[in-house]
């Protein structure tokens, strides 16, 4: 039997006590930035949890963080290398699709974690108060993570080549995940907000993402389009920061840095629309979810 | 406990109003939700609205435990989650003066393939506790649960009443000012439950916490609470005292007398189903099956409910529960269990007669409640539904001791003494 200690951060709850109101006209939840920092721990335990469960009773474990874009990259080289033919950058056409594969998947899997959050924990949702919008946040950890580690096996990959990107080059990866995760969040606070009213999104989502991996530069860069679409190609908002991360990563290729531009300024539009609209809809979840 | 302008109120609810769309009209794909929109345009109607809240008011002081009380679908679980903020009110505010705590359902925010000890930061974290203080607290928690042992092993292989224990355990030490709880009471043995009953009363008594409590346990109510709010479809009819609202709640069951039958059509359900109990009728029989006046211990009692579908049904049972008068559970069968099934056909009605056979509890008040239910949902349940008296048996030249033992079963029985 344990004693616990009595301590000293439990008896000291805040002095001032927190006052709620709840009224019925409010017509949106405002976004309460020091609620939001009171639940911090709420959100890493649930990101925590979500890296937790991810590999649990599997036989191969966190392998699965790096065999799987190994696998997607290793078809990809056959399909799109070997067979079609496609050129990379200059270095081995499998290393150039893992580099593109790994800021892909942390778009991806960012999104479709988002769009699920809701429906996902509806029981959660229905019964207990938190603010909603931790759950897609919490989607954002894991796969940073992932990425992290992707990231060094495949450094460790190229320096085993004799190769290494500058470290300027490197200093960008941060910035530009961090983007493209703001944009991935921003369209997945959509989708999350969505599908709880319009089940039909988590059908309709997947395909999208299907499609959307290949009008990005995954296997092959944004050089290899011809340069009277390109314009239109870099339109997507993915295509530049994917291709821009895998240049940092390889030191390789250039930076086309207009269209990097335009799509930090609509991850930033994005990720606060996708507030906005989170929020606006966040009152009826627990009734229609 | 810091003053405010008014430091001893916790909870002002004014007015609170809370109307869903019902069910069966709302859209939940995209081209219904069109084809909803067009037609209400069309036809200028509104929404079927369903008020599960309505006009409620009351202050709750700070050092309260408020029972609910009140039939299911008479808006007490509502009426938390207002509160808690998880739902939003269609009418009316409410203010809520300090941390407000949820004690969870079983198993909500536990996940299976996580172990004790990670579920126990997870629940304390969604009820709003900081790591830190879950950690300054684990092992207060943990022994509280019982569970020391299976700590690192999944929830998955824990038993229910385990996870009950463990999740109680989280949210009894939550540092919460204002705490709801919300029928978690209903699982775990009875030694565990008495436990999770003084634990709530020390919360209050030791720490000065508020409690709304929502319990069919009405010796719980009657014994912890301060004060209590009847409620029946979506309002508040009475409040008072704990004891005179657990005596009005039982007295207002209809008390079924001999051959009368109990119309059920009036009482509040939480939403349209393909079926409900309309009547109840419930009389002792003697071994030819003719009504009997009294119901005594080892009756036959028959209870006939007459079912009405409003579109057809396949393959529905019928459970039938006996509380006492402390709201215990004292016997309860399901038609499932001997193989009976029943189909209903749409507008027409239906009666379903079950004997319960050599009813061996003691003298004294009891309730029957009902549920109607496919495999695959349940369709209508209905609490405390009828009331029938089981008098003493008139044999026996003496009065027994009327208090005990507290136990409603009574089998026979008989004894050797050598």
């Amino acid at each position: 039997m344990t004693v616990p200690l009595p301590s000293a951060s439990l008896t000291a709850e805040p002095a001032a006590m927190p006052m709620r109101h709840i009224r019925a006209d409010a017509s949106r939840t405002p976004l309460d930035l020091l609620e939001l920092w009171r639940y911090r721990d709420l959100w890493l335990t649930l990101a925590l949890r979500d890296v937790k469960l991810r590999y649990r009773q599997t036989a191969l474990g966190v392998a699965w963080v790096i065999l799987l874009p190994l696998l997607a990259s290793g078809i990809f080289t056959l399909v799109f290398g070997v067979v079609a033919g496609l050129k990379s950058d200059g270095s081995p056409y499998f290393l150039f699709v893992f580099a593109g594969f790994l800021g892909w998947n942390s778009f991806q899997n960012t999104l479709q974690r988002c769009s699920m959050s809701l429906v996902g924990n509806s029981t959660l949702v229905t019964r207990v108060y938190f603010p909603r919008i931790i759950l897609p946040a919490s989607s954002v950890l894991a796969s940073l993570l992932d990425f992290t580690v992707g990231s060094v096996i495949f450094l460790v990959a190229l320096a085993v080549r004799g190769e290494f990107p500058s470290l300027l080059s490197l200093a960008l990866v941060p910035a530009l995940l961090l983007l493209l995760q703001l944009l991935a969040m921003g369209l997945g606070l959509f989708a999350a907000a969505l599908t709880v009213r319009y089940r039909d999104v988590q059908y309709v989502l997947p395909f999208l993402i299907q499609l959307l991996l290949y009008a990005s530069p995954v296997a092959y860069g944004v050089s290899a389009v011809p340069e009277r679409v390109r314009r239109f190609y870099l339109l997507n908002p993915v295509a530049p920061l994917l291709d821009a991360l895998r240049s940092a990563l390889t030191g390789r290729g250039e930076l086309h840095w207009k269209a990097i531009g335009m799509s930090a300024v609509l991850s930033v539009l994005l990720i606060v629309a996708g507030t906005l609209f989170f929020l606006r809809q966040d009152r009826q979840y627990a009734d229609v979810i | 406990m810091p003053m405010s302008s008014n430091g001893s109120i916790a909870l002002s609810i004014r007015d609170i109003g809370k109307a869903y769309t019902v069910s069966s009209r709302r859209a939940t794909t995209l081209v219904e939700s069109v084809s909803d929109w067009v037609g209400r345009v069309r036809s200028g109607a509104d929404v079927d609205r369903f008020w599960a809240l309505r006009d409620v008011s009351c202050e709750v002081g700070k050092g309260e435990i408020l029972g609910l009380v009140g039939r299911n679908g008479a808006g007490k679980s509502t009426l938390l989650k207002v509160i808690a903020g998880v739902t939003t009110p269609t009418e009316g505010s409410v203010d809520v003066h300090g941390r407000v705590g949820t004690m969870l359902e079983v198993g909500t925010g536990f996940h299976p393939e996580l172990t004790g000890r990670e579920n126990v930061y997870l629940n304390g974290a969604f009820i709003g506790m900081r790591r830190a203080e879950i950690r300054a607290r684990f092992d207060e928690i943990v022994e509280f649960s019982g569970v020391e042992k299976f700590l690192d092993v999944p929830i998955k292989h824990y038993s229910s009443g385990m996870a009950v224990r463990l999740a109680f355990a989280v949210a009894a030490h939550l540092d919460a000012d204002i705490l709801l709880v919300d029928e978690v009471l209903a699982v775990g043995d009875q030694a565990f439950q008495d436990k999770c009953l003084g634990k709530i009363g020390e919360l209050r008594q030791k720490q000065g916490r508020t409690v709304l409590f929502v319990s069919h346990n009405l010796a719980a109510v009657a014994s912890l609470c301060t004060r209590a709010l009847l409620m029946s479809g979506g309002r508040v009819i009475a409040d008072a005292s704990a004891s005179e609202i657990t005596r009005l709640y039982t007295a207002g069951v209809a008390m079924a007398t001999t051959m009368e039958e109990v119309d059920l059509t009036p009482l509040p359900r939480a939403r349209p189903t393909a079926a409900q109990c309309i009547a109840i009728q419930v009389h002792a029989i003697d071994a030819s099956g003719v009504p009997l006046e009294s119901i005594v211990p080892g009756s036959t009692i028959q209870v006939t409910v007459t079912l009405l579908a409003s579109s057809p049904v396949l393959r529905a049972l019928l459970g039938v529960e006996v509380m006492d008068e402390r709201g215990r559970p004292a016997l309860g069968i399901s038609t499932d269990a001997i193989d009976a099934w029943f189909d209903l056909d749409a507008g027409v009605a239906r009666r379903v007669t079950v004997r319960l056979r050599d009813v061996q509890v003691r003298p004294g008040i009891y309730t029957v409640g009902l549920t109607l239910a496919t495999v695959l949902e349940n369709l209508d349940e209905l609490d405390a539904v009828a009331r029938f008296e089981v008098s003493p048996e008139p044999i026996g030249g003496y009065e027994r001791w009327p208090g005990w033992p507290a136990a409603a079963y009574a089998p026979r029985f008989d004894v050797t003494i050598a």
